[in-house]
């Protein structure tokens, strides 16, 4: 291998490395920027979500005790009309959109059920929440028959307290969807539960379809940071927070994720013209690696031909190089030397003029 | 002969006037240690053969309602009296019952008065109105001996207790639903001295309150 072309290679490979080393620093900061944005996201997402949904449960409680204020229910539920009052709690959950409706006895023993296909319940399975209900309208998110509800849990007064009405409401699929559209939330969103064998098991979830809590963490604890997790090939950062929700059911966590992929999508673009811009000056170095390589041992080269012609006892020539730095100086050293051998080599006069000793001396 | 069930033992009541009776004191607080009023003392000996004191007719009280608000919240009735509800506000008010041993509805305009109601059960009967959701009166039908309701200042005075051993119950319309009321024994001695006793109740809110002033100007 030449000088020249290691040289070349040399120059170049300096370049290319460089230009790496500078992509994969500019991606691997661009990219830590945005999981500490991705973090603080959740972070507020996580909390804008708990409040959304806090907000969501006091409008939604004080519909359902608007509708408890029903003169014609009360009465019915006074004097213990249960064909009257399972019609008006049909007809009253479908103006709030639940799917279940309860009367609640001051027990908890459950005196009507408009539900017609779940397995009929003797007992509210939510007593904390008929009792805090005694003083005000609770509502809280709930775990039951394998969906999210909304449970809220009304009292109603004939004047005098004399029964409560349980709502359950779900919050599914296209309830988190809408709320994503209405948001900042991130597209990742679902909300989990604990079954009772310790998996989680999401129960809705939003726009996005990606299971985040089951492949973060099948069993145990979900992450309360913010943590970064590669699932199928895409990397998230992932927050779960805890929902409240009633002591008797099953723990609610809301799985927030934030694509980094989906981060980065806007970069790319930009990146991709930094990489054309980064292969033009690639192209641009290599000309310049290679002009400048071969001002470099154009020289070096003359001097090795030179030095090959007076091995081969050729003085005829002498390397013209016009430089003044060490290289010039050893072509000068080396035209004086060739020259030199030159002038003793050449045929002597035949009148012996000038005397050899006589040339020696100048 | 119903009003027989519950007339005076004159006999028994002369005799604890002639032995020296006591006087008894309650003082109601709330959890936070507030003096309760509307509360209902009622006193029962432990005894149940023993006679007891009875007013020998029976009452009519009036239940005024005015600025939207029944007035007295909770009043005191025997068997066999009755409660009349004045209007005294300018608009319409639809009074209502469901309670089982007293159940009615009817409206009253501005400045009428309703037909007498008798009260014959013993219990609670809550009296709203249809219209304004805050409007609530309980009336409070026993047949206990000694009964008295506690004032502004949280305390309810009962009078001319023989000596014996008592139980004291105490109600309040805000107690947790389903639950015993308060009950405390009492024994008062021959000498007739005077008692106090302090009962504490944890109560609800009270419905009457006006449930969100953020929200209303009015």
């Amino acid at each position: 291998m030449t000088f020249r072309v290691r040289l070349v290679s040399f120059l170049v490979a300096s370049l290319t490395i460089l230009q790496i080393l500078t992509a994969g620093l500019v991606y691997e900061v661009t990219r830590r920027q945005l999981i500490t944005q991705g973090e603080q996201q959740l972070v507020v997402a996580a909390r804008v979500f708990a409040r959304q949904l806090d907000d969501v449960s006091e409008r939604v409680a004080e519909n359902v005790q608007v509708l408890t204020l029903d003169f014609a229910l009360r009465k019915a539920i006074a004097e213990s009309d249960r064909d009257t009052v399972l019609s008006a709690l049909r007809n009253h959950g479908n103006r709030v959109g639940a799917t279940r409706m309860l009367l609640v006895g001051l027990d908890g023993a459950i005196q009507a059920d408009t539900s017609e296909s779940s397995p009929p319940i003797n007992k509210f399975p939510f007593p904390d929440l008929t009792d805090a209900a005694l003083q005000k309208p609770s509502a809280a998110i709930v775990a039951w028959d394998g969906r999210a509800y909304w449970m809220v849990v009304v009292p109603v007064s004939a004047p005098a307290l004399i029964a409560l009405i349980a709502a359950a409401i779900p919050v599914d699929d296209m309830f988190l969807a809408h709320l994503q559209e209405q948001s900042i939330l991130p597209s990742t969103i679902e909300l989990v539960t604990q079954t009772g064998d310790g998996h989680w098991q999401v129960i809705a979830r939003g726009s996005d379809q990606i299971q985040l809590a089951t492949h973060l963490m099948p069993t145990g604890d979900l992450p309360g940071a913010p943590t970064v997790a590669a699932i199928n090939g895409r990397e998230y950062v992932a927050l779960a927070t805890h929902l409240r929700s009633s002591q008797s059911s099953a723990p609610i966590v809301a799985m927030l994720g934030y694509s980094l992929d989906d981060a980065l999508r806007p970069y790319r673009s930009v990146g991709l013209a930094w990489g054309i811009l980064l292969a033009l000056g690639l192209a641009f170095g290599v000309v310049a690696a290679l002009v400048i390589a071969r001002g470099v041992s154009r020289p070096v080269e003359l001097l090795a031909a030179s030095a090959r012609r007076i091995a081969a006892g050729d003085y005829s020539q002498t390397p013209q190089i016009v430089q003044h730095d060490e290289v010039g100086e050893l072509g000068a050293a080396l035209a004086k030397f060739v020259f030199n051998q030159a002038m003793m080599r050449r045929p002597v006069c035949r009148i012996g003029w000038p005397p050899r000793a006589r040339y020696n001396k100048t | 002969m119903k009003c027989c069930r519950y007339c005076v033992i004159v006999a028994f009541f002369a005799l604890t006037r002639s032995l020296g009776a006591a006087e008894l004191t309650v003082h109601i607080t709330d959890a936070r240690g507030a003096a309760v009023a509307d509360a209902v003392v009622t006193i029962v000996p432990r005894d149940s053969t023993a006679a007891t004191t009875r007013k020998a007719s029976a009452e009519t009280k009036v239940v005024d309602q005015k600025a939207e608000t029944f007035n007295p919240y909770v009043e005191i009735f025997r068997p066999g009296d009755s409660v009349v509800f004045h209007n005294s506000d300018q608009t319409r008010h639809h009074v209502y019952s469901f309670a089982p041993t007293r159940r009615f509805e009817f409206v009253l305009t501005s400045g009428q008065s309703s037909a007498p109601l008798q009260l014959d059960q013993v219990g609670v009967v809550a009296v709203g109105c249809n219209i304004h959701d805050r409007m609530i009166t309980y009336l409070y039908v026993a047949d206990a001996p000694w009964i008295a309701r506690s004032a502004i200042n949280g305390q309810a005075i009962i009078d001319a207790l023989p000596a014996g051993d008592f139980d004291v119950r105490v109600w309040h319309p805000q107690l947790r639903p389903g639950r015993p009321d308060s009950a405390q024994p009492l024994h008062i001695a021959e000498s007739g001295d005077a008692k106090q006793l302090a009962v504490s109740l944890s109560l609800l809110p009270d419905p009457r309150a006006v449930a969100d002033r953020e929200r209303t100007s009015y």
